[in-house]
């Protein structure tokens, strides 16, 4: 085994066997998906109520009453029940059998005054489907093919006109994919680099760097971190993957929340995507761990790791000015600088295509300046990893004198 | 071949001449002392014998020639600053360092159990460093240097907070390492640890080596014109010593510029004193480094 690989299993074991990787895996998931839950539980299991909804039509509107087109599962369907007065239709709830009326005034067609009587508030979908009940029957004298439509609703899609994208009246998660990446590029990628910053700044505040360095090369050493991290941080993000694979099932086929039915991904989008994802994170990774060991303590660390989140959130703070045009310039440059470029593409990718020109001089332009961290990480590790209780500067590590000369100099 | 060989290295560090002109021999199975006052440049002579730095002139030849990958498995080195994971146990720590010398896991943590008996730490195994004694870091850091059994062992400070018998213990394990034919630099300030192990020092002051060669012969070589008597009863008068001083447990005695040890011995013997100890007064280490260092600073 070599040693670089042994470098990588002791990270790996090490990350993944703390109590906090697997607070870590269930975390997030668990959070959003409590979310889920109790928003599904308090939009549609608490405020719902199937038992009948009684009426007493004053206006004859109801005469020939038309029944709604049941729109869910027929089972669940809230019964209506008509009342000649509401004497009968207050005693029906009083002894539960109804769980409110409503009291359709006689002069409606000029007032559409209707009153709603309850003891308790009736289920939203009670609600929802008496409108539809009176809906119909408002446009019943019309074809039946125009009252259909009617009482459906409007239904707006929204298409490009090259046909490249459509977005349906109620958006599914597929469609937001891209975005969803970004954000848990986002999160991978700050959560590699600062666990490698913390591993390295760890070794220089417990002086195992030099015992480390007279045993293995910087760069197997520099590699078996880089892969145990990665490989740690991808357990991690096959967790979420394998959790969010549940929701999906549970919520879409089980549940029957309708926007978690359809988690189909574009393809090309999220190819054009990792061309520029896939660069950053080791343009930031190599940042990080150039900047673990070039400073002093964790604490600093800390710091430092936070403030190079900052980019990377500028595109969300500035989506507005960008979304709504392709041509935006200030969406094309954040697609291009480095630290911006994850989360501008992904906020474009997501709402409409973002010409390939502009992916593949991003991509490049990321690559670059990933080689570029990359020997600047080389150089900070072998220059500042022996420097203890001193932090290294940028200048120092691009001037080979000066920093030879701090690097020794703390020492002896 | 020696184990170790420095010629006339040196090492700047910007303004910094860490290292000016060092030079030094390490042989197969000695324990060779490596001293200098604060600041002297010993431990950047160690990173420049261990290829951590490069030197700006000079050269370096550890294990028959430079150094490679393959070499660092041969070497153990505990540096001045001390460090091993501390949120780890004791037992996967070593075994990783183990490992990265060039033992595969299984016989590293074969290994780490026989010495973690051996130097009293077995029941520790499990614990994090960070819940040690210093003194059993201590411990632990002296395995992960001999853990792999190296042929060259570069040490800095292997006496600093363990206690008398842990010292002792360390001491035994350093002559037998030595007897069995592995060469071991020790850099250390406690001089009366360097009087009892080493074979032969360098004493560099200012980057420079100042004092080098077999212990015995620099001290014959700084001894003064004295001998240390202990007799039985009163010390007599003796012809041609200048002046006698109390000394441990027995008498200095500084001899005129005529007057031989022979001639004090023979004055002894002809006066029927029943002598208890008679020796040449020889300078202990730690004399002969203020001596040297401040003459150096002196001059």
């Amino acid at each position: 085994m070599s040693k670089a690989w042994r470098v990588a299993v002791h990270q790996f074991t090490g990350l993944v066997l703390r109590r906090g990787f697997l607070l870590s895996i269930l975390g997030a998931p668990l959070v959003l998906a409590l979310i889920l839950g109790l928003g599904y539980l308090t939009g549609s299991v608490l405020r719902t109520n199937h038992r009948p909804v009684g009426y007493v039509d004053q206006s004859g509107l109801l005469a020939e009453a038309v029944p709604a087109p049941v729109k869910g599962d027929p089972s669940k369907a809230v019964e209506m029940l008509p009342y000649a007065s509401e004497d009968e239709a207050r005693a029906d709830l009083e002894s539960g059998e109804i769980q409110a009326y409503y009291v359709i005034s006689a002069d409606y067609e000029e007032t559409r005054r209707v009153e709603l009587v309850y003891e308790k508030s009736p289920g939203e979908n009670a609600r929802r489907e008496f409108w539809d009940f009176i809906q119909i029957n408002l446009v019943a004298d019309r074809p039946p093919e125009v009252a259909r439509r009617a009482a459906l609703g409007s239904s707006v899609w929204a298409r490009f006109p090259d046909g490249s994208r459509e977005f349906p009246p109620s958006p599914t998660l597929g469609l937001f994919f891209p975005l969803l990446a970004g954000f848990a590029f986002l999160y991978l990628v700050f959560s590699t680099g600062g666990q490698l910053m913390g591993v390295l700044v760890e070794e220089k505040e417990n002086r195992t760097a030099e015992i480390l360095v007279t045993s293995i090369s910087p760069g197997q050493l520099m590699g078996g971190k880089v892969i145990g991290v990665v490989a740690a941080n991808l357990t991690m993000l096959l967790g979420w993957i394998a959790i969010g694979l549940l929701v999906f099932l549970i919520g879409g086929n089980y549940l029957g929340i309708s926007w978690l039915q359809d988690v189909s991904v574009d393809g090309p989008t999220m190819l054009k995507l990792a061309a520029v994802l896939l660069p950053e994170y080791v343009l930031i990774a190599a940042l990080m761990a150039a900047l673990g060991a070039s400073l002093v303590d964790s604490q600093e660390a800390q710091q430092v790791s936070g403030a190079m989140a900052l980019p990377a959130m500028v595109p969300l703070w500035l989506a507005m000015l960008y979304i709504e045009n392709p041509d935006s310039p200030i969406g094309i440059i954040l697609t291009l600088l480095p630290g911006t470029a994850p989360m501008a593409t992904a906020v474009r990718t997501s709402f409409y295509e973002v010409p390939t020109w502009q992916i593949a001089c991003s991509a490049v332009i990321q690559t670059v300046c990933a080689l570029g961290a990359l020997w600047l990480a080389g150089r900070a590790f072998r220059l500042g990893m022996l420097r203890y209780g001193q932090g290294l500067k940028l200048r120092e590590i691009l001037t080979k004198r000066k920093t030879l000369a701090a690097a020794g100099g703390a020492n002896e | 071949m020696h184990t170790v060989e420095v010629s006339h290295v040196a090492k700047r560090f910007g303004d910094t001449q860490a290292v000016a002109d060092v030079s030094l021999e390490l042989r197969r199975g000695e324990i060779f002392g490596l001293l200098g006052p604060n600041g002297a440049g010993k431990t950047t002579t160690i990173r420049l014998m261990l290829d951590v730095f490069r030197p700006d002139r000079g050269t370096v030849s550890i294990l028959g020639g430079p150094m490679t990958e393959a070499k660092k498995e041969r070497i153990g080195y505990m540096p001045e600053e001390r460090g091993l994971y501390q949120e780890i146990t004791v037992e996967r720590c070593l075994t990783y360092l183990g490992s990265l010398k060039g033992l595969s896991t299984s016989e590293a943590r074969r290994r780490t159990g026989e010495w973690l008996e051996r130097f009293e730490l077995a029941p520790h195994r499990a614990k994090k460093l960070k819940d040690l004694s210093k003194g059993m870091q201590q411990k632990a850091q002296l395995i992960a240097a001999l853990l792999h059994e190296p042929e060259l062992i570069i040490i800095d400070e292997p006496f600093t907070s363990l206690d008398p018998v842990n010292t002792q213990m360390v001491k035994d394990l350093m002559e037998e390492l030595r007897d069995s034919g592995v060469s071991i630099l020790m850099s250390t300030h406690q001089m009366h640890q360097v009087e009892e192990l080493c074979d032969r020092i360098l004493l560099i002051d200012e980057g420079r080596d100042v004092l080098y060669g077999r212990l015995d012969e620099i001290r014959r070589s700084y001894a003064g014109h004295a001998v240390l008597v202990r007799v039985a009863g009163e010390l007599p008068a003796l012809p041609g010593v200048r002046e006698i001083s109390p000394h441990n447990d027995a008498m200095k005695l500084s001899l005129g510029e005529v007057t031989t040890p022979s001639d004090v011995l023979r004055e002894l013997m002809t006066q029927e004193v029943v002598i208890e100890k008679f020796e040449i007064a020889m300078p202990s280490v730690e004399e002969i480094f203020i001596r040297v260092v401040e003459g150096e600073a002196q001059a």
